[in-house]
């Protein structure tokens, strides 16, 4: 028997999930309606239940699976990043956060000597303030500064 | 014959220099924006639209189809070099197309994926010229009774994809189902399942859910191998070295010319398109022979769903032209182009201007190879991407991913919905569950959930409906079938055993 | 890599308060020209009705330069069916950017809001009512009835007649139609499409009885003979090939009133922009209105009837149109 972990919660999580939808659906729409046929609870409440079983199926038969699952640290360096990211966007704009995070990460965590980090910066930033900005017209946010200074 | 001549003289209109030139322009504009992740056809061509007024109808026309089918040329290949499916038809190609160029043949699998959309596309064109108009008929007949069986059908058919563990395969198809049910329900007009949030009601945007879940995933687990050496031969990153061999392409022809036939005739149904198209596609190949497993970069996988989903973008102009109808959201940005130009698509397009209609489909053929060659000629280029060590291209494809999620709605909404699913998509590798059928489920379940529940309406709640058309009773006895057919096999397997050993 | 942050923080937190401080530069003169970009929030995705009436009427202004070349930037927001963009220009805060901010919205639009949102029409300047539309009752070739009396006579004898239709104001002109001939849900179902042209399909193929419908989308049908109206839901009668269908009030012997619903397409700001420039943005979109470009080009194209409306009439309309909906939903206190 192997120990709790990801294969575990993940099926836990979905039956969970599954008792929030069948709850707020027959709270709300109820299940069958006497003229019309299926309410809009009606197909997602039959998934629900289905999948809370199959769910509980899982749990059951996830210690028996021998397969391995390891989390490593840098995997989580980049979900860190993704979140900083979101969170900068609204101080200071998408596109420059994520020139700063495409330099800081180069530097503090590949250590890449300057010039690479310049020309992939460069490339990645031409691309798509070529592509998404001047062509296609995109608005990207500009952030609480920009807002304020412009 | 008559309309074979009637295409004739619609080449005739093409064929000139400044035509021509339109049509590369929207080639290559078309594959570069079908390449980024996030845009996808109908956004790509909506924005490029205005690129158009600049030309006069028929040129503006002609470049609008190009861009149309160059687009999807490009979609394949962020799914297949960097596992980012830029559109949802991608994700079938991705399945098989990444393991192929990670087997460190980018190349071939490019070249299958082109190959095949534009065999795809010529019997999808092919068809709607023979046919015309009267193809457009054959989708009619498709009411919500007949959808929602054929959904069911197709529903049931992921269970081919599901890989070795069945529950787990069941669960997430059926999460699939279960997301795809948050947001505004168009029948009731009510949202449901947001919890109070005003995002939550106009639902979970698809887009940013795959490039999440397949590709902002992929990126978190890249990091533990990042150092890894896995430098692919350097004469596999030429012509030369993307060239299929002989033996390849014989694979996949017949796939690409089987799927072909079956992509045009989903196209033509209402409401069902592309995606749905290189899905079945996919899943029929799982019926027949194929030389590597299918899921394991195999090129017949790349060729079903990709021949699939070109023809299905031919077989949708039928209802188009025909009737006005587009098939697709991409379908109602070209109709809203014609309209631009003072044409109205519809039922008297083909009587009122033959020229043009025929022009168009004739300008499609031309598209279609034009959009070939370019994609052919760049692909030695494009899969030079590969060559970049891998510590690079994670910061590279974050910023792509989160372009790309924010471009679909130009809002953080995208972003944030690509960073948690990205999570969740990272959690389900580490648990090995499988994530391509929750994207399809994701994609058919709004289709049949809602054609099941128009049927009910209609029926006032009385189930005998699906069994009142032969069509819909033989899309449910195939599914029946295909629920037997393990259990079947099982059995066949055991009395044959049982004979042997007696 | 906490150093940095921190850092960067810091820079954050002193640029913020720095231009806080700045001022909120508005008009002084008591009139407004408009100085910055205009965004132009468009709640549908590209290509969709919404759509091209904000990018045709951008275009308009643009060419002429009615707008003291500045330009114009469309975003589509679709997110939570449109309620996230509308709720954002409800609450564009008062300045220079409320005054640069439109927002395309029809009655399709006010319907949704009023009902899964505490957003209301009071929470913006309405600015102007461009053109309206109505709507016509359409039989197909398998629809087993000729004329609408023949539909009433089916319904009142117990058949159910389905209806197929769009989402958003062709249901609110299906349920007048159902209060006035005081039929319930049940006796003629309606079912909902995603667009009018999936309806049209459905109509074709006979898999509903009747559609709903504004004669725009459906103009190319009828000539073709492939559906045909039979009731016009208007006070009076169309022209041209629409023309033969009835009102409610000629069927029946006149026991019914007219049911007309119209459907209209408008612009409006932020609740927070300032007067002056609502009146300069309403008297642009009215050279629009009165434009060639936007008669032939989008009026006719689209089968619509011009209908501008000032500032004061815009607002007293919406407002009213408001109150009128909310009542029939149920939501007025």
């Amino acid at each position: 028997m192997s120990k709790f972990g990801v294969k575990q919660i993940v099926p836990l999580a979905i039956a969970a999930i599954c008792v929030l939808f069948i709850y707020t659906g027959l709270t709300k729409f109820g299940f069958w309606d006497a003229t019309s046929g299926p309410t809009p609870a009606f197909v997602p409440t039959i998934i629900s239940v289905v999948l809370f079983v199959i769910c509980v199926l899982g749990f059951i038969t996830s210690f028996k699976d021998t397969k391995e699952s390891k989390f490593y640290k840098e995997e989580f360096l980049v979900i860190g990043a993704a979140v900083l990211i979101i969170a900068a966007t609204f101080l200071i704009g998408l596109l420059p956060s994520l020139a700063v995070f495409l330099v800081l990460w180069l530097k503090l965590v590949e250590k890449t000597p300057w010039k690479t980090t310049i020309i992939i910066l460069l490339f990645l930033m031409a691309l798509v303030i070529g592509v998404f900005v001047l062509w296609l017209g995109v608005p990207f946010p500009e952030g609480l500064i920009m807002d304020l200074i412009g | 014959m008559e309309n074979l001549q009637m295409l004739l003289s619609g080449f005739g209109t093409v064929f000139t220099p400044m035509n021509l030139g339109v049509c590369l322009l929207g080639a290559i504009l078309g594959l570069i924006v079908g390449a980024m992740p996030g845009i996808g056809s109908l956004a790509g061509c909506a924005l490029l639209l205005p690129l158009t007024y600049k030309f006069d109808p028929t040129a503006a026309i002609i470049m609008l189809g190009a861009l149309y089918y160059s687009n999807m040329y490009g979609g394949a290949f962020s799914a297949i070099l960097l596992n980012i499916p830029g559109d949802s038809p991608a994700v079938m190609t991705a399945l098989d197309g990444y393991p192929m160029a990670k087997k460190g043949q980018p190349g071939q699998a490019l070249m299958t994926a082109n190959f095949s959309s534009c065999i795809g596309g010529f019997i999808g064109m092919i068809i709607l010229t023979f046919t015309g108009p009267a193809l457009a008929n054959v989708g009619l007949k498709f009411g919500p009774a007949e959808m929602a069986a054929l959904m069911i059908m197709a529903l049931t058919s992921i269970g081919w994809l599901l890989g070795d563990d069945p529950i787990k395969g069941t669960i997430t198809t059926l999460l699939g189902f279960l997301l795809a049910a948050i947001g505004m329900d168009t029948l009731s007009g009510s949202p449901r399942f947001n919890f109070g949030n005003i995002y939550l009601m106009g639902g979970i945007s698809f887009v940013p859910f795959v490039i999440g879940t397949v590709g902002f995933s992929q990126v978190i687990g890249l990091m533990v191998d990042r150092y890894k050496e896995t430098e692919l031969p350097k004469d596999k990153l030429t012509l030369r070295g993307s060239m299929l061999t002989g033996h390849q392409f014989r694979r996949l022809l017949p796939v690409a010319i089987r799927s072909g036939f079956l992509g045009t005739f989903v196209g033509v149904l209402p409401g069902s398109g592309a995606t749905t198209a290189a899905f079945l596609g996919y899943a029929a190949q799982k019926g027949f022979k194929s030389e590597e497993p299918l899921g394991t970069g195999a090129v017949e996988g790349i060729a079903a769903c990709e021949a699939a989903n070109n023809a299905a973008a031919a077989g949708s102009f039928a209802p188009l032209l025909a009737l006005g109808i587009p098939g697709s959201g991409t379908g109602a940005v070209l109709l809203g182009g014609l309209m631009m130009w003072g044409l109205n698509p519809g039922p008297l397009l083909f009587t009122n201007s033959p020229d043009f209609a025929w022009g168009l489909i004739a300008s499609l053929f031309i598209a279609n190879v034009i959009a070939l060659a370019i994609a052919l000629g760049v692909i030695p280029f494009i899969v030079k991407i590969l060559a970049v060590p891998v510590k690079y291209m994670i910061p590279a494809i974050t910023v792509i991913c989160f372009v790309g999620a924010y471009s679909t709605s130009n809002s953080m909404y995208g972003v944030v919905i690509m960073v948690i699913f990205g999570i969740v998509g990272y959690l389900f590798n580490k648990a090995h569950i499988p994530l391509a059928p929750m994207l399809l489920s994701f994609v058919l379940a709004p289709i049949f959930e809602s054609n099941l529940r128009k049927a009910f309406i209609m029926s006032q709640g009385s189930v005998s409906i699906f069994f009142s058309s032969t069509l819909s009773c033989v899309f449910l006895g195939i599914t029946l079938l295909l629920i037997l057919a393990p259990t079947i096999k099982k059995i066949v397997r055991k009395v044959k055993a049982s004979k042997t050993q007696a | 890599m906490k150093k940095y942050l921190a850092l960067l923080l810091a820079l954050a937190m002193m640029l913020t308060l720095l231009t806080a401080c700045g001022d909120d530069s508005s008009s002084e003169d008591g009139t407004f020209t408009p100085s910055d970009t205009i965004t132009w929030y468009c709640t549908s995705s590209p290509g969709g009705g919404s759509d091209i009436f904000s990018r045709k009427i951008t275009d308009i202004i643009t060419v002429n330069d009615w707008a003291n070349g500045q330009t114009f930037v469309v975003d589509n927001k679709t997110d939570g069916s449109g309620e996230v963009g509308r709720l954002t220009v409800a609450t564009t805060k008062a300045g220079d950017q409320a005054d640069h901010t439109l927002l395309t919205f029809n009655s399709g639009d006010l319907m949704p809001m009023c009902q899964n949102t505490d957003n209301r029409v009071e929470n913006f300047t309405p600015i102007a009512i461009m053109a309206v539309d109505k709507q016509l009752l359409f039989k197909g070739e398998d629809t087993p009835y000729a004329t609408f009396e023949d539909v009433l006579a089916a319904v009142e004898s117990g058949t159910a007649v389905t209806v197929g239709g769009s989402k958003g104001d062709d249901i609110a002109t299906y349920e007048a139609l159902m209060a006035e001939l005081g039929f319930s849900e049940t006796q003629m179902p309606y079912i909902t499409y995603d667009g009018t042209g999936d309806a049209i399909t459905a109509l074709l193929g006979g898999h509903v009885d009747l559609l709903i419908s504004k004669p725009a989308a459906a103009s190319e049908y009828v000539e073709a003979g492939m559906i045909e109206a039979i009731l016009a839901l208007s006070n009076e009668r169309y022209t041209g090939n629409l023309a033969d269908a009835p009102t409610l009030s000629e069927v029946a012997d006149g026991k019914y009133e007219n049911v007309e619903v119209p459907v209209w397409r408008g612009v409006v700001g932020p609740g927070d922009m300032s007067d002056e420039a609502a009146a300069y943005w309403s008297e642009v979109l009215r050279q629009v209105s009165e434009s060639e470009a936007w008669q032939t080009e989008y009026l006719e194209t689209n089968m619509l009837i011009s209908n501008y409306m000032d500032l004061a009439s815009t607002q007293e309309y919406m407002a009213q149109y408001q109150a009128d909906y909310l009542a029939s939903i149920g939501k007025d206190k």
